[in-house]
This record gives structure tokens, C-alpha cells and sequence, in this order.
């Protein structure tokens, strides 16, 4: 009696632990789609990054950036996955974990402009959603735009405000002309 | 001497349910020989010592105590003749006459160890203390089928090749809490692949996943092999015998067993009177691992012939530390269980087995790589960032980890035929989930999921004896297998998926057979197979669905044959060929490898990659030394493995760079070198040496990521009476892999990645290392049979600095630091 009991006991272990796929699905998230968009009054200029689809296949089709000298722009920045409908807007995703997530741009020479960021995360460090690009001289080259994906690490923040952690949800190279 | 009507009886009825009548009258007569001239036979090399032993290290002063008393079968009542009754300690042992009696003379006075040893039932142990005659009868248990056909051809396969080496589960005692992969490493020519110190897949001979075959319980493991970072998902606990088959097997277990073949055991179900406990603990400093297992086993007393055993075990292991600091997120948990029910009947064993393995394991935090740069970055750094490497320590498992599941389900049939034929059948099935799961945003994954599922059946059939000396068997293979990576089976519903939804059916049949005559041995076989392979995936951006279908056959046929001269040497010659169809994700690989940095495409124009395998073994024994050299060269055509294009990928997350699948023709060549020094079974000194090369044949150069040579020596002492029962010192050495790739294998390359490939690889080989682990180890043994063992163990004493070439973490970080375990195993 007691034999059997100890192998009921086990049978229902076993098949309670069956299944497992219930608690992690299959949801497979892209980004398609990056469109910056240059502010200067009422003049909005949008550049974007393009890969419908996904990694490999078709190269992406990447606008080039063209911006006034002397200018400061307010600059703002989207993240889209085109290739559902309706289309799905990953903004609000990355605005909503800002404290685990940093935008960067970077020119690649200085004579290019300046980047400031003009938000914060909870943390009171930069996200990079919102900030200011201010051009100086006419000058050629390109600007790096990164998301660093930096979650917490054994329930420690890893964001430090630099780019150091975490790895790269977006790398992109954008062509720049100042003129 | 011996009673030769008396002995066939008892076989019948014990023994022979798995007929193969051959190869125990073989060894039945070589005993009878030994006994008459003291000459040995391959069974039996270590009874020979002992008795070799007995006749040179015979009398000493005051040794006149003699043992005697009568054995005798504990179900049936009858006498047991032919049993081995030997006193280890003293080099003595005899052998029961017809009536059972034993009688041991000239014994030194002393407390010692007697052992009781008969194929057919359990081996018993006692303590006696001798003062000057003393008289000890035994009851023996019958264990009904000591031998099944399974059980029978591993047998056959030692005797043949001589490529084969098991662990016992003395050994594997010794090793528990390591993961599987680990544990084979204490065999010469077998390396390790690791991902971190928690992944780790087996390599036999430079080779590993699809071209290893894990035969788990008699069946085919059979899960996602195509990954660096995929263990097997085996429970180590549950293992009692490993045996290790060195080299192509595919004859007798099918297409893709190239390199070498693992064969898993637990121990056979037998007739117990009591409830047997068995009880195995670990612990270990490093990650604060611990776990439990325990086996329970014995037989429904109202159900004759029915025995059953229950097995669990459960592992928990928190951020595992190197010399110099702790890795985050490198914790595992494991949780498994299995159940199995033997039926006897006469003629007829019928096998009942369930297990499941589920498993958690975190990916070191340092090694999650978004693209090329952070990759090149993560490499020139000394050490990981600090927020990687934290000072407190945690069990917590994050994003990135590893969710694992593996369902087995066995029936088998052994039924025994006239004229000592014998049938079995083999029904398996098997469900394996894995999901790879990735940090997000969110409460979002990004997870790979992959759920395969296969049924196996086999039929085996083995002939009656052709003139005494030819036995044989013929079998047939099946196997269904299907893959939903997305939607269903002939459904799939979206295109960015790593392996394809897919069918699988393959069919295969086979004949092999054996000739024995004295010391001669021969063996032959040949084996067919078809493979049906269906895949069904969506292309980029397009809702067709698309339905490739692949057939491949092949033959393939083996040869082996062995001399034993003058009871000392040993020599055989192995010829195998084997095959591998080209595997669903080398043929349709389609994206970026997350943690391994690189874009993969697959190739669907792959050929059939074949093997043609020759091995030679030479085995020397003494009574203090042991030599065995095992060579060998083989040959692969096409030869499939992934190598950088030179172009970049470019994707949203920046440049990646490409890896495709690709053909050569390939040669290994190595020695697996053991030698043995051994006194009086209490001082052992072993080496084993393993050396390998492999090349591409097409480019001249070596092969990427080929185990580098390495030797392991082991110094063990074993105590009579003292308050330790055995010490030992171990030493492993492994070289730098010196040969590595210098030249791109594609020369089309057209762009600079962010990475400088070196050869193929991002970094170096690291440099040699040399490790030092040292154990002690106490057993406690009672008069009921139970017994208490307790090991303490060092591993990395002198907490070595090091990188292994096969890690693929030595981008990120060292190898792990020193580590203490304690294990206990209990028996009652």
C-alpha cells in the first residue's frame, strides 16, 4: 500500500511538471523601423532605417541625414516594428523601462554637432527619447545611433548613464551632412 | 572439477533468458582451463590476477586459519556451484564444488572482507574476523536477468574493438554533481565543449553533436544537438554504468553515430526481498552547489515477478566564482525523476520506464553579446565589468537562461524463443522543450523555442548459435521525429525562426555477426538506411508556405576482428564506415546566434557527409602494469562545419559577422595512450594521454576547434585499516592547441567587420594549464549490508588562472577557480 501510494505520489509529480511552455510563449519582438526626427520651429525633418525584413535578406535602406549649419535642433527619436498591422510602436516599451535602457548619438567627428539629452529616468540619469542636436560649421560624416539595453544585473542596476553595460539593441550608422 | 550438466541447468533457468548460450559456454570452459592451468581469458583478466596472486604471495608465518561453509541459493534452496568465494585482503579465493562447499586454508589470522561473486545473482560481501576455523554459509540472491540482450551486445563490443570503456558506478560515486559531459572526461580521447561551467557537451575524438549518439536506457537520445550551448539532457544521478564507445558505431545504432557512441544505464531492476535505499548528497564551495538524489527499489510481494524502482533528484547552484572574481548569473537548478517496472514471467521481460529532466541555467550576464562591437569590446577587456562580476552572491537566475525539458517514455519486450533465441522489441518516446530565453523590454522574452518530439521503435532478433561459434543478430530501426519551432507542424506562421517546423522518418535495417574461437574473435555487419525529411518554413515576407523534402540512404558495413596472445597481449583491428545526412540547421540556419555574435546561414545543396573509420588497439597486461594504446585514422568526405565568410551582416543591432555551412573532405588521426602501474590493488598510478590531428584535407590546415592534446595522471592509495579509505592526487595537463586555421575558408570576403578574425576565431588559443585535484574518501560498512561512503574533494587546489580553448566563455573570462565538495552516497 505504502509502495504504491509512494508511486502514485510520483506519478502526479511527473505529469504536473509536464508542461512548460505556457510560461514563456513564443513572442518574438522586431524593430524595423528607427526614425529620427529633427525639430527647428515649426520645420520637422525625419530621417529613418528601414529593414522590413528582419535581420539578413534585403539590405535596410537607410536615409541620409542632412541638417542646417548653426542650428539646434530638437530632436527626438522613434522605434517601430513595421512589419505587423496595425504597426507596433516600441517607444512607449523603451520610454516605459527608461531606467534600463540609454539612447546614444554620436558623431563621428566633432565638427559634426553636439548631442544633449534632455530627459531623465527615475534614477535621475539620461535616456536619450528627448534631447537637443545643435550643428555648427558645414562638415560630412556620419552619426552613430545606439540603444544600450542595459537591465539589471542580479537585481543590481547596471545603468550608470555611460555606455558601458549592457549590450546593443540598435547600431546604426546614419550618412550626416551639415550644409 | 567441475560439473558441466549441473552448470547448463542453472544457466537455463537463471541466466539465459537473452540466449547467446555461445559466449557464456566460451566462458564457462575458459574458467574450467583457468582453473586446470591458470591461464586467463578476457572476462575473467582480474580473477586471474587474484589467482596468480594467490599462488605467488601464498604463506606467510601463522597463517593457518582456515574458511569454509556452503552456499547456497536463497529462493530455490538449492546448492550454488562454480561461485567465487575470495579473500581479497589475502590473495586467496576458490570456488564452490558441486555440492557448494568452499573451503579457504592457510589464512593469516585478522579481521577481513570475504566476497561471494556468481553470474546469476547479487555479489555478496561479508566481514569476517578468522581467529582459527570458522564456518560461513551464504544465501545467495538470484538476480533474474543479470544479462539482456542490450546488456549482452555492449559485452560483445568490448571484446571485439577493444575501443570501449566504461565508468562503473563506483567511479561515477566519485563524480556526482558534475554535469555529464564532465564526468566522461576521466576517459582518455573524450574532451569537453563548454559554455560557461554549467553547459557542457561531450567530444570524442574532435568530434560531438550530431556525429554522438547518446543511447539513454536503450534508446536513442534524441534532442537539439545543433548547438554549442545544448547538453545533454541526461540526469547523471540516474546513471549507474557509462560506457563509452570510442569511434563509428553506426551499424548497430544508425546514421550519424561517427565519432563515438554513449551508452547510459541504470543499474538492471532485480528480485530484492527488502526495500533497497539508496541515497546520494553533494556539495560544493563553488556557486554553493548542492543536491540530493534518491533511489528506492524492491518488488510488489503480492505480484510475483514484479519489480519496480522510483528515482528523484534535484540541484541548486548559485553565481559560480573564478580565482579572482564571481560570474553573475551563473546559477542552475535541476529537477528530475524517473520510474521503472520490470514484469518476469517465465520466458517473457517486460520493461516499463518514464523519466523526466527539467533544468534552468542561467547564461553568464558578461557573455550576453548584442553585435560585433560590444563582442570586440567584451574580448579586450582584462576582466568583465565590474556590475558583472559582483561581490555578493546570489541563486537568482535572470534573463539570458536556458529552460530545459526532456521526457522519456520506454516499453520493452525481451522474449525469450526456443533453441535460446530471443526477440526484443523497443518502444520509445520522447518529448524535448527548450527555450533559450533573452532580456527584453518589458515582461517580454525573446525566446527560441524549439519542441521536438520522436518515437523510436526497434526489433532485435538473435539467432540460435550456428555450430557453436557464430552468433548473430538482425535488427530493425524506426524512428518519426517532427520539430514546431512555429504555428503547427505543416503550418508555420512566421519566417524569423533559427530551425525550421520539420518531419523526420527514417527506417534502417541491420544484420551483424560474430565468430568466437578460443582467442580468435571476428565480427562483421552491414546496415541499411533511408531517411525522409520533410521541412516546412515560411520565406521572407511571404505567407506561401514553403515544403522542401529531402531523401538520403546509405550502407554502411563494419569489420572487426581480435587476438588475444599468451594471455598478455591483446591486439584488434576496427574498420567502421558511417553517415550523416546533412542536419536541418545546417541546411536552413538563417539568422543571428545570439551570444555567439554571428550571422549563421545555412546551406540546402549539402551532401551526405560519410566516414570511413580504422582503429587499432594494443592492450598489454601484467599483474602490475597495464599498457593499452588505442589508434586511429579516419576519414570524413564532406565533412560539414561553419566557418566565416569574411563579409559582415548588417542588421538593426549593427554588423555581424557571417558564418555559412560548408563542406571538405576531413582527416583525424590520434592515439588515446593509458598506462597503469599497480601494487597489491592499494597503490595505483595510471596516465592516460590523449593526442589528436585533424585536418582539412582541401585546404591544408587544421580544423577549427579540435581539442587540444591533454594528459591526466592519477596517484590513488588505498588504506586497509586506517581511518581514510582511500587518497588520491590527480593531475591534468592540456597543451595550447597550436593548430589552428590560419587562412579563410571562403576568399570572397569584401568588407571589414568590426572584428579582426584570427583564422576563423576572435581570439587566440589560450595558453596551456595545468590543474591539481585531491580527494579523500572513507567507507563505512555493516553487518546488514549497508554501507556509508564519503569523499571530500579539492578540485583546482592551487586555484590555477586559466582559459580552456573549448569554453566558449574564454572570450569573456577565466575558467572556474578552486572548488570543495563533499559527497556522501548511502546504501541501506
Amino acid at each position: 500500500m505504502k509502495k504504491s501510494s509512494i508511486l502514485l505520489l510520483c506519478f502526479v509529480l511527473g505529469f504536473s511538471a509536464c508542461k512548460k511552455e505556457e510560461e514563456i510563449g513564443e513572442e518574438n519582438e522586431l524593430i524595423t523601423t528607427i526614425k529620427l526626427n529633427f525639430k527647428n520651429g515649426n520645420e520637422v525633418k525625419s530621417f529613418s532605417y528601414k529593414d522590413l525584413d528582419g535581420d539578413g535578406g534585403m539590405a535596410p535602406v537607410i536615409d541620409k541625414i542632412s541638417l542646417a549649419v548653426n542650428t539646434t535642433y530638437d530632436l527626438s527619436i522613434e522605434f517601430l516594428d513595421e512589419s505587423k498591422s496595425p504597426v507596433v510602436n516600441i517607444t512607449e516599451e523603451v520610454s516605459g523601462e527608461s531606467d534600463e535602457h540609454l539612447v546614444l548619438f554620436s558623431p563621428s567627428s566633432t565638427s559634426l554637432g553636439t548631442y544633449t539629452y534632455s530627459d531623465k529616468d527615475v534614477n535621475l540619469l539620461p535616456v536619450g527619447l528627448k534631447g537637443k542636436y545643435s550643428t555648427k560649421s558645414a562638415a560630412a560624416g556620419m552619426l552613430k545611433v545606439q540603444l544600450r539595453h542595459q537591465p539589471p544585473i542580479n537585481g543590481k542596476n547596471s545603468k550608470d548613464g555611460t555606455s558601458i553595460p549592457g549590450s546593443d539593441d540598435i547600431n546604426i550608422d546614419f550618412a550626416l551632412e551639415v550644409k | 572439477m567441475v560439473t558441466w550438466p549441473k552448470f547448463s541447468r542453472f544457466f537455463d533457468q537463471n541466466i539465459l533468458k537473452a540466449s547467446n548460450k555461445i559466449l557464456f559456454e566460451a566462458f564457462f570452459i575458459t574458467f574450467a582451463i583457468m582453473l586446470q592451468k591458470g591461464i586467463s581469458n578476457l572476462f575473467s583478466i582480474t580473477i586471474l590476477i587474484l589467482i596468480l596472486s594467490n599462488l605467488t604471495f601464498g604463506q606467510t608465518l601463522n597463517c593457518t586459519c582456515f574458511v569454509k561453509g556452503k552456499i547456497i541459493d536463497r529462493q530455490s534452496g538449492e546448492v550454488v556451484v562454480g561461485a567465487l568465494v575470495e579473500i581479497s585482503a589475502q590473495k586467496k579465493a576458490t570456488f564452490t564444488n558441486k555440492n557448494g562447499e568452499y573451503l579457504i586454508e592457510n589464512v593469516c589470522e585478522g579481521k577481513y572482507e570475504m566476497n561471494i561473486r556468481i553470474l546469476g545473482y547479487d555479489s555478496q560481501k561479508l566481514e569476517v574476523n578468522l581467529e582459527h576455523e570458522n564456518t560461513h554459509d551464504f544465501n545467495l540472491n538470484e538476480s533474474e536477468i543479470h544479462l539482456d540482450g542490450i546488456n549482452i551486445s555492449a559485452k560483445r563490443i568490448e571484446n571485439i574493438s577493444g575501443n570501449e570503456k566504461q565508468l562503473s558506478s563506483e567511479q561515477l560515486n566519485k563524480l556526482t554533481g558534475q554535469n555529464l559531459a564532465t564526468i566522461l572526461t576521466s576517459i582518455s580521447g573524450i574532451s569537453i565543449i563548454q559554455t560557461g561551467s554549467s553547459i557542457g557537451k561531450p567530444v570524442i575524438h574532435g568530434m560531438h553533436s550530431n556525429r554522438i549518439l547518446t543511447i539513454n536506457n536503450g534508446i536513442r537520445h534524441e534532442a537539439q544537438q545543433w548547438g554549442n550551448e545544448h547538453a545533454p539532457e541526461i540526469d547523471p544521478f540516474l546513471a549507474k554504468q557509462i560506457t563509452i564507445i570510442k569511434g563509428a558505431k553506426s551499424v548497430r545504432y544508425g546514421p550519424e553515430a561517427i565519432g563515438g557512441v554513449i551508452v547510459i544505464e541504470p543499474n538492471e531492476l532485480k528480485h530484492l526481498d527488502k526495500i533497497q535505499t539508496e541515497i546520494n548528497q553533494f556539495f560544493m564551495s563553488n556557486g554553493l552547489q548542492n543536491g540530493v538524489s534518491g533511489i528506492v527499489e524492491s518488488c510488489f510481494h503480492k505480484i510475483r515477478g514484479l519489480d519496480w524502482r522510483v528515482q528523484a533528484s534535484t540541484k541548486k547552484g548559485g553565481n559560480t566564482s573564478t580565482p579572482l572574481y564571481n560570474l553573475a548569473n551563473t546559477g542552475s537548478q535541476e529537477f528530475n525523476f524517473s520510474l521503472g517496472a520490470k514484469y518476469s514471467r517465465k520466458k517473457t521481460d517486460l520493461n516499463l520506464f518514464f523519466s523526466q529532466f527539467n533544468s534552468k541555467i542561467g547564461i553568464f550576464s558578461g557573455a550576453h553579446i548584442g553585435n560585433t562591437t560590444d563582442l570586440a569590446l567584451a574580448i579586450g577587456r582584462e576582466k568583465p565589468l565590474d556590475v558583472y562580476t559582483p561581490e555578493t552572491f546570489s541563486y537568482k537566475i535572470n534573463k539570458p537562461y536556458q529552460d530545459i525539458q526532456h521526457s522519456l517514455f520506454k516499453l520493452k519486450l525481451n522474449q525469450l524463443l526456443s533453441n535460446n533465441q530471443n526477440l526484443q522489441i523497443t518502444f520509445g518516446q520522447q518529448y524535448n522543450f527548450r527555450a533559450e530565453v533573452d532580456a527584453l523590454r518589458g515582461d517580454r522574452n525573446t525566446a527560441q523555442v524549439f519542441k521536438i518530439n520522436t518515437n523510436t521503435l526497434e526489433v532485435l532478433f538473435n539467432h540460435k548459435p550456428i555450430i557453436k561459434r557464430i552468433s548473430g543478430n538482425i535488427g530493425l530501426n524506426g524512428l518519426y521525429q517532427y520539430n514546431i519551432s512555429t504555428g503547427s507542424i505543416n503550418v508555420p506562421q512566421k519566417s524569423n525562426v533559427l530551425i525550421p517546423n520539420y518531419t523526420n522518418f527514417t527506417i534502417g535495417a541491420f544484420w551483424i555477426e560474430r565468430y568466437v574461437k578460443g582467442d580468435f574473435e571476428l565480427e562483421a555487419g552491414m546496415r541499411f538506411d533511408k531517411r525522409f525529411l520533410d521541412v516546412y518554413y515560411l520565406k521572407r515576407l511571404q505567407n506561401q508556405i514553403s515544403n522542401e523534402y529531402f531523401g538520403n540512404q546509405n550502407l554502411t558495413n563494419t569489420f572487426s576482428i581480435s587476438r588475444i596472445f599468451k594471455n598478455r597481449v591483446k591486439l584488434g583491428y576496427n574498420f567502421a564506415t558511417a553517415w550523416k545526412p546533412p542536419v536541418v540547421n545546417e541546411m536552413f540556419s538563417d539568422g543571428v546566434h545570439h551570444g555567439s555574435a554571428s550571422y549563421e546561414v545555412g546551406d540546402v545543396n549539402l551532401k551526405t557527409e560519410k566516414a570511413i573509420e580504422n582503429s587499432i588497439v594494443l592492450n598489454f597486461s601484467d599483474k602490475f602494469y597495464q599498457f593499452e594504446v588505442l589508434g586511429y585514422f579516419n576519414y570524413l568526405r564532406n565533412y560539414v562545419f561553419l566557418a566565416p565568410t569574411g563579409n559582415s551582416v548588417l542588421t538593426i543591432r549593427g554588423a555581424f559577422p557571417e558564418f555559412k555551412y560548408t563542406q571538405t573532405n576531413a582527416r583525424f588521426v590520434g592515439f588515446d595512450i593509458s598506462n597503469t602501474i599497480s601494487k597489491f590493488q592499494k597503490f595505483t598510478v595510471s596516465n592516460q594521454l590523449s593526442l589528436l590531428w585533424a585536418d582539412d584535407l582541401t585546404r591544408n590546415q587544421p580544423l577549427i576547434f579540435i581539442p587540444a592534446n591533454k594528459s591526466e595522471t592519477v596517484i590513488n592509495y588505498k588504506f586497509n585499516k586506517s581511518w581514510l579509505s582511500e587518497i588520491s592526487l590527480n593531475h591534468r595537463f592540456v597543451a595550447k592547441q597550436n593548430r589552428t586555421p590560419q587562412s579563410q575558408i571562403f576568399d570572397n570576403s569584401n568588407s571589414e567587420t568590426a572584428l579582426k578574425l584570427i583564422g576563423g576565431d576572435y581570439l587566440a588559443a589560450p595558453e596551456s594549464y595545468n590543474l591539481f585535484d585531491l580527494s579523500v574518501s572513507k567507507n563505512y560498512k555493516f553487518k546488514s549490508l549497508s554501507t556509508i561512503n564519503i569523499i571530500l574533494e579539492c578540485k583546482n587546489v592551487l586555484n590555477t588562472q586559466y582559459r580552456d580553448y573549448l569554453n566558449r566563455f574564454r572570450y569573456f573570462t577565466d575558467d572556474i577557480g578552486r572548488n570543495f565538495s563533499l559527497r556522501t552516497n548511502i546504501n541501506f
